[in-house]
């Protein structure tokens, strides 16, 4: 399914819009109408306080209006869509209370059953909405140069590893290039050693697990040893390698993010990234592409490749492996255990991604000189 | 602070009173409460979901997410299964399959993103299991109590 503005969901989507618009604008202007008759063709007592029956009329025909709004533009009315969401959820949470203490006509129910069921419908709408690019990305579209200067065929890698995954996946990445004629740099980033043993694989500092994992859930940066990139480098391709950490992307590559110093030598150019992962890697995509984005750098590929193995055992193999510090380890439960490095053809994949790179369209246009980096 | 107090003796605690007794899973009135967690956990995954590629600087959404992946959900059903067997006990296996079913709903949901967005990862089953360790321990060993 495509994810551009034809796609069959969008359109499906907007189309139970313009009916939940519809009915919400239009059946409450006509309850409030015709209200006597029609509770009482449906059995339905009258309201007693017609000033709190009015107004949740008034607050659904507002739910209407917005999703007309959406219906006519949602990728512009993305925070309309999260207020619908919000608007109608309470509406079928305070219905489904009433309901539950006994004090609701059937009446009153069919519409929040209606309200749940378009709750529902406003996430999926907004999960489909969000984020398009990535999806572009994720379809592995590599885009056209956003840097006008004279290609240097020169790119720099930079990557943080602990286990040696992320490592295989550079090396694959890098003989891509390379085929294409390029020069590559690697940069390894280093914690300070302060930390370091704090991140050594096999965790070697006491509960080391924990330690990371708990940093990672609250975002506790890690200091590391200064990058040293100067702003006017000459490598025309910059190429992120991250793993994920929980769900975020790992504490020692943010870290380069993070540090202002580094900020300049990403602004205006052509930046690939790559999440390694054992199988959640959409959010650490997203927070390295957003990074570098706002770091004034280009996004021209991304590639996001999980360990082979199918789920459960995937998660539980990382858990012992973690555990023991090496791959198939205890011996008892090897038949069980999942690979915890990229399959082959992964690594094939991250080869022809380099390629792909290395061969990417020139950029289309003179564009404005670089941008200058204000504050992140 | 005589206002204050007005205010704290007249507070309206009935609806958490009454979702609380909706979470006992009361034999008679089954549905409601099933209902009522099918909704947290479908929104609580929607969440998930929805957060995963925004406010990738926010230190609260990151958590949320966290949280989302199978803690708060794991933890809420442990809690729940609890409730129930405390106040309805003899009830622990049956409440236990209602506990499975709410895992289905969890993963249903997950993996019905994908029909939308084909770059959603969907359920992440390998931590759900995880949860289900937490949940699933918990309530067959009140189960077993009660």
């Amino acid at each position: 399914m495509s994810v551009g503005n034809d796609s069959r969901a969008r359109r499906w989507f907007r189309r139970l819009a313009l009916l939940t618009a519809l009915a919400n604008a239009g059946g409450n202007v006509f309850i409030l109408l015709f209200y006597r008759p029609i509770l009482t063709w449906v059995g339905a007592p009258l309201p007693v306080d017609l000033f709190s029956f009015t107004f949740v009329c008034g607050f659904s025909f507002t739910a209407g209006v917005l999703a007309w709004i959406i219906y006519r533009n949602p990728e512009d009315n993305i925070p309309l869509v999260v207020a619908v969401i919000i608007g109608k959820g309470v509406y079928a949470a305070f219905t489904f209370y009433f309901y539950y203490v006994g004090e609701l006509h059937w009446f009153y129910r069919v519409f929040g059953v209606w309200d749940s069921v378009y709750t529902a419908i406003f996430f999926l709408f907004l999960i489909h909405l969000l984020s398009p690019d990535l999806t572009r990305l994720n379809r592995g579209t590599i885009l056209a140069s956003g840097d006008p200067t004279p290609r240097t065929r020169k790119a720099l890698i930079i990557y943080f590893s602990m286990s040696g995954n992320g490592a295989r996946a550079v090396q694959r990445v890098k003989a891509g290039l390379t085929a294409e004629g390029y020069a590559v740099t690697e940069r390894l980033i280093e914690v300070e050693p302060r930390e370091q043993r704090l991140f050594k694989f096999p965790f070697q500092a006491p509960l080391a697990f924990w330690r990371i994992t708990i940093r990672a859930i609250l975002r506790i940066p890690v200091k590391i040893k200064p990058l040293a990139l100067p702003a006017n480098h000459d490598y025309d391709l910059i190429v992120v390698e991250s793993q994920t950490w929980l769900v975020g992307m790992s504490a020692p590559v943010e870290a380069v993010f993070q540090d202002p110093a580094n900020r300049a030598a990403f602004a205006g150019r052509d930046v690939a990234v790559i999440n390694v992962c054992r199988g959640l890697w959409r959010r650490p995509q997203a927070m390295l592409v957003r990074w570098v984005e706002a770091c004034g750098g280009r996004v021209v590929g991304a590639r996001a490749l999980a360990n082979p193995g199918r789920e459960p055992f995937r998660v539980w193999s990382l858990f012992v492996f973690f555990a023991e510090g090496r791959e198939g380890k205890p011996g008892f439960l090897r038949r069980m255990l999942t690979p915890q490095y990229l399959s082959d053809g992964s690594l094939d994949e991250l080869e022809r991604f380099g390629r792909g790179l290395a061969l990417r369209p020139a950029a289309a246009a003179p564009h404005a000189p670089r941008a200058q980096i204000g504050g992140v | 602070m005589e206002y204050l107090h007005q205010l704290l003796d007249g507070m309206t605690t009935q609806p958490f009173k009454d979702i609380l007794h909706m979470l006992e899973l009361p034999p008679g009135r089954l549905w409601p409460g099933f209902s009522l967690l099918a909704a947290v956990i479908i929104v609580c995954e929607l969440v998930r979901i929805s957060l995963g590629t925004v406010l990738t600087r926010s230190r609260l959404a990151h958590l949320t997410v966290c949280l989302l992946t199978f803690a708060l959900q794991s933890l809420l059903l442990a809690f729940v299964l609890i409730h129930a067997d405390r106040h309805h006990p003899g009830r622990g296996w049956i409440n236990l399959g209602l506990a499975v079913a709410l895992y289905v709903v969890w993963y249903a949901t997950g993996q019905f993103t994908r029909l939308i967005r084909t770059d959603s990862e969907g359920a992440d089953l390998g931590f759900m299991t995880v949860g289900a360790l937490i949940t699933f321990s918990v309530g067959i060993v009140f189960a077993f109590i009660t």
